[in-house]
């Protein structure tokens, strides 16, 4: 028989023992994943928090859409004091912990127009350098400081067991002051620094601690995709233009969420 | 009828070994009638227990299958009905007979069936979606311990994710176990703090060999080795290139002498011989099983998982072959019908290492031996050319009455100088000059090179060769780790929908 040529051609999945991993675990092959990308999302899956709150929203997300989250700016202290980090869309803000400097610096500009336009990640990469408080180093291509997720490098740790008399709670830079007990102990000498504490007598059965904690060293997280929400505390403070009208992306969004919801529209 | 195995699977001697042990010749002889037998059988089960073996690593999600079935991606040529597919004459639709894939940018290549149990690579290149790594030593921790000091070291960042394999040399008389515990950070890393947690994993070891720890590391805090004992050697590697030999972990070895145990099954190179051996336990060191002529010197080999195939390196060129035993050819000798007075055994002569490979050939005293008067052993070689072999190991040109010998047979080695099936005869002859003959056929075989492809353009010079945690082949130049993608130039054909799927991607697919 006369040759056939075959133009069209089409990417397709095969049934794989990742993919019987992945039933398991309730994750689907994306169109074209290989197994090996595949595994790397499962393995994923299994370690991450994808409850409800901020991040495990956007693990989902990530973990759904095989999108990528990871360090994007690297932050070094001036001083050599731990820095607390705080990442709202009012801006990153960065406090020397001990000197108490601060430097607060903008991800998004309210433009002429009323829109929101994002800075790039190596203008907040300079203005931090132009600082006092921090170095910083980018990580990753340049790009929209959208890419940026809503964080904080200071962490709550809630009703974390713990057990005997002398007690190391796993984490360093545990904030002075910040512990609670669910029972009454006995006096202790803690460690903030090491996260430690040393009772004087063995702390009661089904004891728990909760505290807050500074993740230091620490690296600014973004990626793929990121979240912004009308409940984001700085919500109130970003959306309003200079002429005192609502920003462009808001109204957007607030007419998104009206023809959702028709109960929105008032009679 | 069907044509009877070509290998010779590693589970026939199972089932040889459920005959007692006082019947040597079927427990040893791997071409009696009964194996033969057998290993028609064997050769099913063995790929059974490859799939239930793939099955039962899916469970372990560390150790899920990577390299089979093409990573999970195909590409699809629907065949037109206007072109006539042949059939077979159970009315099944075949794939067209010759299917051409063209590469982007490159050449017309001729698809083959694609067979993951033995998946042959037509091309390999770095793969460009993982960085290489900067790589001086592959090994973590290399120490000899004199029982009493604990080790510790924190290796931080891995140069590359990976379970860390350790290899244990010199237990001695030692009854004690040591330990390893390994503390840090699985891979893939979590990025958010509130996600990230260390992980610690214990080795509790008391006997020579080879461990792997069951999570894949992304970095290490502390790796705290105690109770080493004394002249114990522990290394542990983050990419097992050079090991001392390559685990075969889905093909234990059976010994004969032992119904019911298993042992480590291994692999060796020396010069331009690949060694396949095994270890009875610590005392008893690498004893050889099998030995294969290969085309040129080898720097390391590497097991692929999953699959009967295994890598060799020769510096520039990535080899890669079945590793399965082959069955000796020219098997023509019929069963006796009557018990002769000697038997024999051959093996590899291991007191005779070396380029050329030596047989030892054993005599086996049956019922009636005590009638023998005269005896010689008769060599045929692999191109049908006869020899006598004499007791002092010289062959002599064939000769109908030459190279008796008076009294009882005795073992004697001689070296095998082509490649191929040697048929080993001892004929005895017996009280009025009854002649009995026993025949082994040995074999001599070369490695079952499928095929080579260099790597010059890819890496300047080949030290090193493994696959990593996930099935991820990997060449070590000595300074670098570099990742390997290999291609296929394969097809699926599915008869239901008259599919081509292709395991590479084509600008266009040609039929004919």
């Amino acid at each position: 028989m006369a040759p056939t040529t075959i133009t069209t051609i089409t990417q397709t999945n095969s049934t794989t023992y990742a993919d019987e991993v992945g039933v398991l675990i309730g994750l689907s092959r994306l169109p074209g994943e290989t197994s090996e990308a595949y595994i790397k999302r499962l393995n994923n899956a299994t370690r991450i928090d994808t409850s409800q709150d901020y991040v495990g929203l956007l693990n989902e997300l990530t973990l759904q859409l095989g999108l990528t989250i990871g360090n994007v700016i690297s932050l070094a202290s001036v001083s050599g004091n731990p820095l607390q980090v705080d990442i709202a869309l009012n801006g990153i803000t960065l406090t020397d912990t001990i000197t108490l400097a601060t430097q607060t610096v903008p991800v998004v500009l309210v433009d002429i127009d009323d829109a929101w336009t994002w800075y790039m990640l190596s203008d907040v990469v300079g203005t931090i350098n132009a600082g006092t408080v921090a170095t910083a180093t980018l990580l990753v291509a340049d790009g929209p400081t959208i890419r940026i997720s809503r964080q904080s490098n200071l962490l709550t740790v809630i009703a974390q067991p713990i057990s005997g008399q002398n007690v190391n709670v796993g984490y360093t830079n545990v904030i002075p002051g910040s512990e609670l007990f669910n029972v009454p102990v006995s006096s202790y000498t803690p460690n903030y620094a090491t996260g430690t504490f040393v009772f004087s007598s063995p702390v009661p059965t089904g004891t728990q601690i909760t505290y807050k904690r500074l993740v230091w060293p620490y690296n600014i997280i973004g990626g793929d995709v990121s979240l912004y929400s009308l409940l984001d505390p700085a919500v109130g403070q970003m959306a309003q233009g200079p002429a005192g009208t609502m920003v462009y992306q808001i109204q957007e969004a607030v007419e998104a969420i009206m023809q959702q919801d028709q109960s929105y529209w008032a009679t | 009828m069907s044509t009877p195995p070509t290998i010779y699977s590693h589970l026939t001697q199972v089932m040889l070994n459920y005959y007692p042990d006082t019947d040597i010749r079927v427990r040893e002889n791997p071409v009696t009638v009964v194996a033969q037998l057998l290993n028609s059988i064997a050769n099913p089960m063995e790929l059974q227990n490859m799939q239930i073996q793939r099955e039962l690593r899916a469970l372990n999600l560390s150790d899920v299958p990577m390299n089979i079935d093409n990573g999970g991606v195909y590409y699809g040529a629907l065949v037109p009905l206007s072109f006539n597919l042949p059939y077979d004459a159970q009315g099944n639709l075949l794939p067209p007979t010759t299917i051409k894939g063209q590469i982007v940018g490159g050449p017309l290549v001729t698809l083959t069936a694609y067979d993951d149990t033995l998946p042959v690579p037509t091309r390999i290149y770095q793969d460009s979606s993982i960085p290489a790594v900067a790589l001086s030593n592959p090994q973590l921790i290399n120490v000899t311990g004199d029982g009493v000091t604990p080790f510790n070291l924190s290796p931080g960042v891995l140069p590359l994710p990976n379970a860390i394999l350790f290899t244990v040399h010199g237990m001695g008389s030692v009854t004690t176990a040591f330990s390893i515990s390994i503390t840090g950070y699985l891979n893939p890393p979590a990025v958010w703090p509130q996600d990230i947690s260390t992980r610690n994993e214990v080795l509790v070891i008391s006997d020579d060999g080879f461990y792997q720890t069951d999570s894949v590391w992304y970095s290490i805090s502390s790796i705290s080795v105690t109770g080493l004992p004394a002249g114990c050697q522990l290394i542990g590697y983050v990419l097992g290139v050079q090991l001392p030999a390559e685990q075969d972990i889905d093909r234990p070895f059976t010994h004969p002498a032992y119904r019911g145990i298993t042992f480590p099954r291994y692999w060796q190179l020396d010069d331009v011989t690949l060694k396949e051996v095994y270890k009875r336990n610590r005392f008893a060191g690498y004893e050889t099983y099998q030995t294969y002529l290969l085309t040129s010197t080898m720097v390391d080999c590497a097991v692929e998982p999953n699959t009967n195939g295994m890598f060799l390196a020769d510096g520039t060129n990535l080899i890669y072959a079945d590793r399965r035993t082959p069955m000796p050819a020219n098997l023509i000798e019929t069963g006796h019908t009557s018990e002769p007075p000697y038997t024999i055994n051959v093996w590899y002569d291991y007191n005779k290492p070396g380029d050329t490979k030596y047989a030892y050939i054993s005599p086996i005293a049956m019922a009636q031996a005590s009638t023998v008067t005269q005896w010689r052993y008769i060599i045929e070689d692999p191109n049908g050319v006869l020899y006598v072999l004499l007791p002092s190991g010289i062959l002599q040109q064939y000769s109908g009455t030459g190279g008796w010998s008076d009294g009882y047979p005795t073992p004697v080695a001689f070296p095998l100088t082509v490649i191929g099936t040697w048929l080993i005869s001892l004929e005895t002859l017996g009280t009025n000059n009854v002649k009995a003959a026993d025949t082994f056929p040995f074999g001599n075989f070369e490695a079952q090179i499928k095929t080579t492809v260099s790597l010059a353009s890819v890496v300047p010079a080949i030290q090193g060769i493994a696959f990593d945690a996930y099935d991820k082949l990997w060449a070590w130049t000595g300074q670098f780790a570099i990742p390997l993608k290999i291609s296929y130039d394969a097809y699926v054909w599915d008869p239901s929908t008259r599919t081509i799927y292709a395991t590479d991607d084509y600008s266009s697919v040609t039929i004919s």
